[in-house]
């Protein structure tokens, strides 16, 4: 009997040891302050040396360009799928020798859903993670990340651009500082500007361009000059990109949707297509990109990213585009932003990276290196430091151009999580406009509302 | 003693059962148990869990909800191609498995390979195959005069329906071929013998003897087929999704929604554009119902066929 007792005891052993680890490696690294909501209140500590920087937590950008900080010891992590900025952690580290950053690769559009994931399961949160501008809307309604401009991090907000400050803000908090500048111009062939408009000066242009509608009554003239042959642009994904960009208020208030807004871009747009002035090409498509090298398509929208990631690689041809101010002023156009999730174990650390490399003179100069402009508004008004040229616009100070003409006209609005679905409707109706040119304002908005009511039935109008 | 060893007998199948059932418990059937509870409230994975009883099941028959258009066109796409599949994997298997073809190897292994590329890679090949303008079946079609404008494939519905059909039969037919020459191999020989001396021609011998010995595998792979083509997912949303890049917005479902599977919906309403986690789990538990319903009518078919 007691023999049988001591299998029975061995058995149980066994099966709740296998439980035990079972249990143990569905938990994971479930330590630490992982759990948004716990540390929303409290200040971020420096891990490891134990150094008490509550007295340097609150330090604003300016402060961030001074003298080193040897006292501050630990490692962050950063999520990111951005390629190493050596330049810029180089000067990083020079002015913090103890501060490691290790960088996690996730891609952009996963960023979201890992967060997601990783809340559920209990697992621990990064200290920064970098989001990209398609994804803003939907990070920012999750509630997690740090507000920026509050205690113990305090964001100097006028460091920044005035229109960032609305963009990256949610319920008036700064939640996170954008890193590279996206503000978008209209680039132009000059050989194609000088046949069809008589000019190929930007300041020319301008003048000339002084609203969407004389811009319709150009390319108009320019469809039937070329007999078809040249159009104005090549998608009219892109034509929706700069209107959406100038609209004069955000699409949504909560989930009230801006029915005239909408109403007034999507007018516009049925005006584009109808004028026979914009091509059917699908936005990021192999004849999109090959567009660039070619000479069908007099304007291109172009963010400051755009030289050098898709002009440059798809046109081999040097000195043939200029850059000008938009009618209506410059919009912004992608571009990423650093935010700190709540809870963060080494948020402060975290804090002072973003704070060096986006609002600092010395972190803007490493990342102009890097090749990126960062928006530490400070940097562009020394006209040495914003001038820029690129190959494929020949000597014309693009840099200038896009910090100084551009930026001073450019807007920027707060978007809420029911701008994504927004947007995958627009997807939807931009490609029906396109190949259906029965396909009104009225069918559009109809169709809109439609999608809207499967993806978000909460959303008014 | 024997009061020990019935003891021992009792506990000893637990013991070595254990690492497999608590591994179900844990990887099986709660997910399937937790999955169905969030089915039963709104939660989008990090605020709390709202119950809401059965409303995403309400929805899921809401004019509005994309679930039964996307069971449509889920059945729209396994109708379409499992029979041509079928017949295509049946003709090719038959005419490896005669006489007349030299290197039987070879040629099995080239119309299988299709089967293993991986489905992103499906996708990605046939989305750059058939692209608008730079596809290389509109260059073709240009070069041969076939047509005056390259023909949008992928933006146009019927187009890309056509487009998905043609690369889930590509894909697939290669699968029930296997499937068939194994079925061939057990057909005996000596049926055929008998029928060629009664002067049975090789076409009625393939009508009257191999097709009936050969339903068991057929209806496998119809049963397979259903239960595959319901999962469909990779291959249309990287077809239709793959040439998006940074922050464009490419359209889920393609044009008009008119590809948009069944996993797809789902995966997009709890993953993708929205996340709903709560209505996701519902659409998988909606599909489930769906699978298990024409598995149950599968094995009858089977099951009867068997007796």
């Amino acid at each position: 009997m007691s023999k049988s007792g001591g299998t029975k005891r061995i058995v149980v052993a066994l099966v709740l040891c296998l439980l035990a680890a079972l249990i143990a490696a569905c938990g994971g690294e479930n330590s630490g302050g992982a759990n948004p909501s716990a540390s929303g209140g409290t200040g971020p500590n420096a891990s490891g040396g134990g150094a008490d920087t509550g007295g340097t937590g609150g330090g604003s950008g300016a402060e961030a360009g001074s003298g080193g900080d040897e006292q501050l010891k630990g490692e962050f992590v950063l999520w990111t799928w951005e390629p190493e900025h050596p330049t810029a952690l180089a000067a990083f580290n020079k002015k913090y020798p103890n501060i490691k950053m290790k960088r996690v690769n996730v891609a952009a559009e996963d960023v979201p859903k890992k967060l997601q994931t990783t809340i559920a399961s209990g697992g621990e949160l990064p200290d920064v993670i970098r989001i990209e501008r398609g994804q803003k809307a939907k990070i920012f309604d999750m509630g997690i990340l740090e507000d920026l401009s509050a205690a113990p991090y305090n964001a100097d907000t006028s460091l920044l651009f005035d229109y960032d400050i609305p963009a990256f803000s949610v319920d008036g908090k700064l939640v996170a500082i954008p890193d590279d500048m996206s503000v978008a111009g209209l680039a132009f062939i000059k050989p194609l500007a000088k046949e069809y408009f008589g000019t190929d000066d930007p300041e020319e242009m301008e003048k000339m361009f002084t609203s969407w509608d004389v811009f319709i009554e150009k390319g108009k003239e320019v469809v039937q000059k070329s007999g078809g042959k040249v159009k104005m642009f090549p998608s009219l994904g892109d034509v929706n990109d700069i209107l959406k960009g100038q609209r004069p208020e955000p699409y949504f208030d909560g989930n009230k949707l801006n029915v005239s807004a909408l109403e007034s871009v999507l007018s516009a747009l049925v005006k584009f297509r109808d004028a026979g002035i914009v091509d059917k090409l699908d936005q990021w498509t192999p004849a999109w990109n090959a567009a660039f090298g070619g000479d069908k398509y007099i304007f291109a929208e172009c963010p400051v990213w755009m030289p050098q990631y898709v002009i440059g690689p798809n046109d081999k041809k040097d000195d043939r585009w200029a850059l000008m101010v938009p009618p209506g002023g410059g919009i912004v156009r992608g571009g990423s932003s650093h935010g700190i999730p709540k809870g963060a174990k080494n948020a402060e650390l975290a804090w002072k990276w973003i704070e060096f490399t986006s609002m600092s003179q010395e972190g803007a100069e490493a990342q102009k290196t890097d090749g990126v402009f960062t928006h530490y508004k400070k940097a562009y008004e020394d006209p040495s430091f914003t001038n820029w040229t690129w190959r494929n616009f020949g000597s014309q100070n693009i840099g200038e151009k896009f910090f100084v003409d551009i930026s001073a006209t450019t807007k920027d609005m707060p978007e809420n999580i029911n701008d994504t679905y927004l947007d995958e409707a627009m997807s939807i109706v931009l490609q029906t406009l396109a190949k259906d040119s029965s396909f009104g304002l009225e069918q559009a908005m109809d169709r809109i509302k439609k999608e809207l009511k499967a993806k978000a039935p909460d959303i008014t109008w | 003693m024997s009061v020990m060893n019935a003891a021992k007998k009792r506990w000893v199948p637990y013991a070595f059962l254990s690492p497999y059932l608590l591994f179900y418990l844990a990887f099986g059937l709660f997910p399937i148990v937790f999955s169905f509870y969030v089915s039963l409230t709104s939660w989008d994975g990090i605020g709390d869990k709202t119950f809401v009883g059965l409303d995403n099941y309400k929805f899921l028959f809401n004019p509005d909800s994309y679930f039964f258009k996307s069971v449509g066109n889920t059945l729209l796409f396994v109708v379409l191609t499992l029979p041509v599949q079928i017949a295509l994997g049946l003709v090719i298997a038959t005419l490896l498995y005669s006489r007349w073809v030299k290197w039987r190897g070879l040629f099995q292994l080239i119309n299988f390979l299709p089967y293993i590329v991986t489905p992103v890679a499906v996708g990605l090949m046939f989305n750059l195959l058939f692209d608008w303008q730079a596809g290389f079946v509109n260059k073709v079609l240009l070069k041969l005069g076939l047509v005056d404008e390259g023909i949008y494939w992928l933006g146009e519905p019927l187009y890309a329906r056509m487009v998905i059909v043609l690369m889930l039969i590509w894909k697939g037919f290669g699968y029930t071929m296997v499937f068939y020459l194994a079925g061939l191999a057990n057909v005996p020989k000596d049926l055929h013998e008998a029928a060629q001396v009664d002067g049975a021609s090789g076409l009625r011998t393939f009508f009257s003897i191999t097709l009936p010995l050969l339903k068991p595998v057929t209806v496998f792979i119809v049963i397979t087929g259903i239960i595959g083509g319901f999962q469909l997912l990779e291959e249309p949303m990287l077809l239709l999704t793959g040439s998006g890049m940074g922050s464009s917005v490419a359209v889920i479902g393609g044009p008009e929604r008119c590809c948009l599977t069944t996993v797809w919906n789902m995966y997009d309403t709890a993953y993708g554009s929205t996340t709903r986690y709560g209505l996701g789990a519902a659409i998988a538990y909606g599909l489930c119902v769906i699978i298990a319903v024409f598995s149950f009518v599968g094995a009858r078919f089977y099951r009867g066929d068997s007796e």
